[in-house]
């Protein structure tokens, strides 16, 4: 279980990011977090990857992973988990590689230096993934530089490094918002697949995803959980304006055609 | 692909030639409008008290008499044939000079680059690791002082504490490899105080993209990211920059190497200003021209090839 | 954050300060900085002369500052030469205005290839060292680079989309580029002055040291430190005082360069 327990973030004007935010996320199950901008669902992820900007401290809380407080850990030791036992899904497929590598080096660096493989090695395992992950064309997309795939091609790589590294949890931000419905499909089905049993943190504003993935969501409102619960029960009984506004929205949406309202 | 690049060539050979015309009709141009008369200096240093037929029988065995225009026609064809002429001053041929004297100078500019760089990157790199702040504070304002001090203060007190009180050094006629370190390191300490700061900004840009966030998601250690990812695309911003600077160095060097004594180009050049030693002027200004010029069209090539790729990929 | 504010105005305020006591110091000097004296020769500091006296007798201070008034005379006179003609013939040749010759862009960039520094040897070695030489060569080669930078940037200002609208509303094009385009490029152009100046004194100094300089009938820093050395074994003390004007000086001017700049980027 990853457990984040009364976290508070306070930046140098003295605003709380983060106010007594408690989330729990037990393997084998995802939990959803949405919120408007600028609610703290970035600073929350950047916390427990050991990432906060220079100028946001640590007020108060604890981050549990299983029984290890990551608040307590060393920045090395806290590196060294990244990857290897809490794992990312960038929002933005198209700027999370170094432009200038090939994406078999990026790949094949992560899997060698993480994995402590050997080069042939890594690649091997490189190649089982993005078999796992429906990349078919492996050799093209190996010897290809990040700008030359397209959105749904990096995300699944990401996917494919998430699956050869293997982590207990993975915390995805917003990772269907850069790509297409078929793309957006194709990396929810390697989530709900592929990570069965891994404890997996779904960031979005995908009302679709959030319903069909999550069995529990939280949500995020200036810092603080606002809300938190099924996402059908928050759709049909929502608490907070904020939720109200986003149920009202996705209704409309979740009919697929145009609505008049009379103002 | 190829095509491109050869257009961009000939366009940069054909601004070069412009340049080397520019510059050197400029040093011809300024000759004439000067108020010192080179064939009255010439002969004064020959004959001492020269009489006005004297001055004018040595101005028409120069040429100076001829009109600007052919004066310096006829000296670009001599240049064209590898005839730079004889030196006013003390006889010996323009181009065997020159020869000697250039890659003194260029010794000491590489000499001086390398240091830079390693100077550069040991410095940024180690600031960059370092969890606290303070250190890079204290590395900028350490390299706003060092691009304020002049280079010829450090030369001399650097010379005069080594050579004189500690008897390290000698200080004159210096032609051995290691009196080349010594101006080296003066002419280093400002291109490294310009070009560290400008490294920390690079690296401190490249270290909040996105996909260094993703790369440390991954667990890549800082060290790995920096050597591995920030300091190469730092580095193939500044290289263009840096290529320009040594261009710069090269002119530095007239005022570095009077200061120790090392009979480089710059030396020369100070000389024969000194000597209004024309023929060997104008030598010197179309040498340090084209060397300038070249270091320009170098970085100028690697900056386009980079932003070329970047459009394409 | 206002401790802040504070700070960086003050960090502005006080080079500006130190530049113009430099500059019109001169006027306050206790002696005449020409008046050699050598029954009075090495002296130490005292209230008759504040920095004491160099191998001639001559007041060291008033040498200071008249020296002063020389090198940032030549180099802030330089700059708003550089400043008034470069803007308005780097304007008026930008793309903008003389559509589409590319002869100008190369003829620029061949002229620029060249250091100021460079140019300064070419004048010097052709017409002798001395003030009116230097300033000239200074001048010119830094008006060069200004030059560029104003039609680069004009250029750059120009496809941006509050240009467009001030087209589209019937903007004349010197309005334009006076009244919106300029104000975008002060920043820039006065970064490159200072940072210009501060390389400029540099230069004056380093020519004047190895006897490239201004002549004898002026006062300047770098022939002081010259002298200075010669003396250094005996008064080690006398070569601080030019050495300390140059250092100080160009520093202000790095400081205000960088500093203006970065104000722009808060």
């Amino acid at each position: 279980m990853l457990k984040i327990n009364q976290l508070s973030v306070k930046e140098k004007s003295g605003r709380f990011l983060l106010d007594q935010v408690s989330i729990e996320i037990p393997s084998g199950a995802i939990i959803g977090l949405t919120g408007h901008s600028g609610s703290g669902k970035t600073t929350l992820l950047r916390s427990i990857f050991g990432m906060l900007h220079t100028d946001c401290q640590i007020k108060d809380g604890e981050i549990f992973m299983d029984d290890t407080d990551l608040l307590c850990l060393s920045r090395r030791e806290h590196r060294g988990l990244c990857g290897k036992k809490i794992g990312f899904i960038p929002q933005t497929p198209m700027t999370a590689f170094d432009s200038r590598l090939k994406i078999g080096y990026q790949i094949q660096e992560t899997f060698q230096r993480r994995l402590q493989l050997t080069k042939s090695k890594a690649i091997a395992l490189a190649k089982e993934k993005l078999d796992l992950v429906n990349l078919k064309e492996k050799q093209r997309v190996l010897n290809a530089y990040p700008g030359e795939l397209s959105g749904g091609m990096l995300q699944r790589v990401a996917a494919a490094i998430l699956l050869g590294m293997s982590p207990d949890y993975i915390l995805a931000d917003e990772p269907t918002a850069a790509l297409d419905e078929e793309n957006s499909n194709l990396l929810l089905e390697v989530l709900r697949t592929q990570m069965q049993d891994k404890g997996i943190l779904f960031v979005s504003h995908d009302v679709g995803a959030l319903q069909k993935l999550c069995n529990n969501v939280y949500v995020l409102g200036t810092g603080k959980v606002i809300e938190q619960g099924n996402m059908d029960q928050l759709l049909t009984k929502p608490q907070t304006d904020w939720m109200k506004q986003f149920s009202s929205l996705s209704r409309k949406e979740s009919q697929g055609e145009w609505e008049w309202e009379k103002l | 692909m190829r095509q491109d690049m050869k257009k961009y060539i000939l366009k940069k050979l054909i601004e070069l030639l412009f340049t080397l015309f520019f510059v050197t009709m400029l040093s011809f141009l300024l000759m004439r409008l000067s108020s010192v008369d080179p064939a009255t200096a010439y002969a004064k240093r020959m004959i001492g008290s020269p009489t006005i037929e004297q001055i004018e029988a040595i101005r028409i065995q120069l040429g100076f008499d001829k009109p600007l225009l052919i004066q310096y026609g006829r000296w670009v064809i001599d240049l064209l044939h590898f005839n730079l002429g004889t030196s006013l001053a003390n006889g010996h041929e323009v181009w065997t000079d020159i020869a000697t004297a250039f890659p003194k100078t260029l010794g000491i500019v590489s000499l001086a680059s390398v240091f830079q760089i390693i100077a550069i990157v040991v410095m940024g790199c180690t600031v960059f690791l370092l969890p606290w702040k303070t250190p890079k504070n204290v590395l900028k304002i350490i390299c706003i002082l060092g691009v304020s001090i002049p280079s010829f203060y450090l030369a001399t007190v650097y010379l005069d504490f080594f050579a004189v009180k500690k008897s390290l050094i000698s200080v004159t006629g210096n032609t051995s490899f290691l009196s080349y370190i010594s101006p080296a390191l003066c002419i280093g300490v400002f291109g490294a105080s310009f070009y560290i700061p400008l490294l920390m900004d690079a690296l401190e840009h490249e270290s909040n993209e996105d996909y260094a966030f993703y790369a440390r998601c991954r667990g890549l250690s800082e060290s790995r990211l920096l050597f591995f990812h920030f300091l190469p695309r730092a580095a193939v911003g500044l290289i263009p920059n840096f290529l320009q600077s040594i261009g710069l160095a090269l002119a530095n060097a007239t005022v570095i190497e009077q200061i120790f004594s090392i009979p480089g180009f710059g030396y020369l050049i100070v000389n024969h200003v000194l000597d209004r030693d024309t023929p060997m002027i104008h030598a010197e200004v179309f040498f340090l021209a084209l060397a300038i010029a070249l270091c320009n069209i170098a970085a100028d090539l690697i900056q386009w090839a980079i932003q070329r790729k970047k459009v394409v990929v | 954050m206002k401790k802040r504010r504070e700070a960086h105005n003050l960090s502005i305020i006080i080079p500006m300060l130190v530049i113009v006591l430099f500059l019109i110091g001169y006027l306050f000097a206790p002696n005449n900085p020409m008046e050699s004296n050598l029954l009075t020769r090495f002296q130490k500091p005292c209230t008759t002369y504040p920095f004491g006296t160099d191998q001639l007798g001559r007041c060291i201070f008033s040498r200071i500052l008249y020296g002063g008034w020389t090198t940032l005379g030549i180099v802030l006179g330089g700059s708003m030469i550089v400043f008034s003609l470069g803007t308005i013939i780097g304007m008026a040749t930008s793309r903008a205005v003389l559509k589409g010759i590319t002869l100008i862009d190369g003829l620029i960039n061949a002229v620029t290839a060249i250091p100021p520094i460079a140019y300064l040897i070419v004048f010097i070695g052709a017409w002798g060292s001395g003030a009116k030489t230097t300033l000239f060569a200074l001048t010119v080669s830094y008006i060069l680079r200004y030059i560029k930078l104003v039609r680069t940037r004009t250029d750059m200002e120009m496809g941006k989309a509050y240009v467009m609208c001030a087209v589209a509303s019937g903007a004349s094009k010197l309005r334009i580029l006076i009244i919106h385009i300029l104000p975008n490029l002060i920043a820039e152009m006065i970064r490159f002055l200072c940072l210009s100046c501060a390389d400029m004194i540099l230069a004056i100094t380093a020519f004047s040291f190895i006897g490239l300089g201004l002549g004898d009938s002026v006062v300047d820093w770098g022939s002081m430190i010259l002298d200075a050395r010669g003396a250094l074994v005996l008064h080690p003390i006398m070569i601080l005082y030019p050495i300390g004007a140059v250092i100080l000086s160009t520093l202000c001017f790095n400081i205000l360069g960088r500093r203006l700049t970065e104000k722009e980027a808060t």
